[in-house]
C-alpha cells in the first residue's frame, strides 16, 4: 500500500498547480478549468483519508461535491457568456466592474 | 488483489492503441504517395467544403441543450447506486427519490416553458 | 535509490499516473490556447480516475469519467467554441514581477500543505468501514447504502441544487437573446 503522505504530496502539487493556474493566467475560462482543478485535488484528499480511516463518508461527500461542481459550471459557465456578450472580452482584468 | 483485474483494462488499452497504429503505419508504408488538389481537399457532402476554418461561433442555443445534459447526466449517476439496492431501500427513501426525479422533472418542464428546447 | 524502487514497486500504477497527472496539469495551466488546455485538463481527470482506482474507489472513479471529462469538459468546450475563443490566444497575459510573486505564494501554499501532510501520524478514529468490509459488499453498494439512509437529505438537497443551477444557468443566458 502506497503511504499517505505520497497520496497528500499529490494532491498539494495538483493543488498548487491549480492556485498558479489561477493566478498568473487572465482568460477567465482557464481560470475557471483551474478552480476545477483545485477541486479535483481536493476530492482526490478526500477518498484518500476515506480509504485510510476505514470509512465511507469521504466518498458520498466527493460524490456530492461532484453533483455541487455540476451546477457550478453550468452557473458559472453562463455568467462568462452573459459578460463576454456585454463586454467582448473574457480578460478578468477587464472585470473589476460589479455593475453591468 | 484487487488492482489485478485492472491490467486487463490496460492491456486492452494497448492493444487496441498498437491496432490502429499498426494500421496506420502499414498503410503509411504500403501506399504510394502521389498528392493532388482534389485528394487534399477535406471530404464533405457538398461540392466545396463549407467551412474552410474550424473555428467559429456556435450559436447560443447550443450552451441550453449541453446544458440539460449535464444536469440530468449527474441525475442519472444518482440512479446507478440506486438500481443496485433497490429491494432492500425503505419506504421514505423510495418516496426521497420519487421527489428527486419529480424535482428535475419540474426543471425540464421550467425549460420548456422557457423555450429553451425550441429550435426556430 | 532502494527505498525509491521498494516504493515503486508497491503500486507503479499510482506513481506513474501521479507523475503523469501533474505533467498534464502543468501543460494544461501553460497552453495559451484554452482548446488545448481544456483537452490537457481531460486528460488529467483520467489520470485522477486511475488514482481513484488505486484507493478502491471504483464508483468513485466511474463517475469522475462520467462526470468530469464527459460532461462538465463538454460545457467547457461548447463555451470556449460559443465565445469564438480558439484562435483569440493572444489574449494579454501577466507578465514582469506580479507573476513571480504569485508563483512564489503558490509555493508557499505547496510547502505549507507539504508539511501538513508530513506530520499527519495519527489521523484519526477508525470508521466502520474495513476494505476487506467494502470488498466484500461491494464498493457501489456500500455508497448505495449508506446515501439511501444517513445521506437523504444531502440527496435532496443535491436536485434542488441541480433545479436551481439549471433555472439560473438558463435565465443567465436567455435574458437578453430575445
Amino acid at each position: 500500500m502506497v503511504p499517505l503522505s505520497h497520496y497528500l504530496i499529490f494532491t498539494a502539487i495538483l493543488f498548487t498547480l491549480g492556485v498558479i493556474g489561477v493566478l498568473t493566467r487572465r482568460n477567465a475560462i482557464v481560470v475557471f478549468m483551474s478552480i476545477e482543478l483545485m477541486l479535483n485535488s481536493v476530492n482526490l484528499s478526500m477518498v484518500t483519508f476515506a480509504r485510510f480511516l476505514n470509512s465511507m463518508d469521504g466518498q458520498i461527500a466527493v460524490f456530492l461535491v461532484m453533483t455541487v461542481a455540476a451546477a457550478e459550471v453550468a452557473v458559472g459557465l453562463a455568467l462568462i457568456v452573459a459578460i463576454y456578450r456585454k463586454k467582448e472580452t473574457i480578460n478578468i482584468d477587464e472585470m473589476h466592474i460589479m455593475q453591468g | 488483489m484487487l488492482q489485478q483485474e485492472y491490467l486487463y483494462v490496460l492491456i486492452f488499452i494497448l492493444g487496441g492503441s498498437a491496432m490502429v497504429l499498426v494500421a496506420m503505419l502499414a498503410s503509411w508504408a504500403l501506399r504510394p504517395s502521389k498528392p493532388s488538389k482534389a485528394k487534399l481537399t477535406p471530404y464533405e457532402c457538398g461540392e466545396l467544403p463549407a467551412q474552410a476554418d474550424s473555428y467559429f461561433q456556435f450559436n447560443i442555443r447550443y450552451y441550453l441543450f449541453a446544458l440539460l445534459f449535464v444536469v440530468f447526466d449527474v441525475e442519472v449517476v444518482f440512479f446507478i447506486p440506486l438500481v443496485k439496492v433497490f429491494n432492500s431501500i425503505p419506504v421514505v427513501a423510495f418516496i426521497e427519490i420519487t421527489f428527486f426525479t419529480v424535482v428535475l422533472a419540474f426543471g425540464l418542464v421550467y425549460a420548456w416553458k422557457k423555450g429553451a428546447l425550441e429550435w426556430e | 535509490m532502494e527505498t525509491v524502487m521498494s516504493y515503486f514497486m508497491l503500486n507503479p500504477a499510482f506513481y506513474i499516473f501521479a507523475g503523469l497527472a501533474v505533467i498534464l496539469a502543468i501543460f494544461m495551466i501553460t497552453m495559451p490556447n484554452p482548446v488545448y488546455s481544456a483537452i490537457f485538463l481531460v486528460l488529467t481527470f483520467f489520470c485522477i480516475s486511475v488514482i481513484y482506482i488505486t484507493l478502491e474507489a471504483e464508483f468513485i472513479a466511474a463517475i469522475q469519467v462520467l462526470v468530469y471529462t464527459g460532461a462538465i469538459m463538454v460545457l467547457f468546450l461548447f463555451v470556449i467554441m460559443l465565445l469564438n475563443l480558439g484562435r483569440d490566444a493572444d489574449l494579454v497575459e501577466h507578465s514582469g514581477p506580479m507573476k513571480y510573486i504569485s508563483i512564489i505564494v503558490a509555493f508557499a501554499i505547496l510547502i505549507q500543505i507539504g508539511l501538513a501532510a508530513k506530520v499527519t501520524v495519527n489521523i484519526g478514529e477508525k470508521g466502520m468501514f474495513p476494505i476487506e468490509k467494502i470488498r466484500e459488499i461491494g464498493n457501489t453498494e456500500a455508497i448505495a447504502g449508506l446515501l439511501f439512509s444517513d445521506y437523504l437529505y444531502p440527496f435532496e438537497i443535491a436536485s434542488i441544487l441541480l433545479l436551481l443551477g439549471m433555472i439560473g444557468a438558463i435565465i443567465i443566458s436567455k435574458k437578453r437573446s430575445e
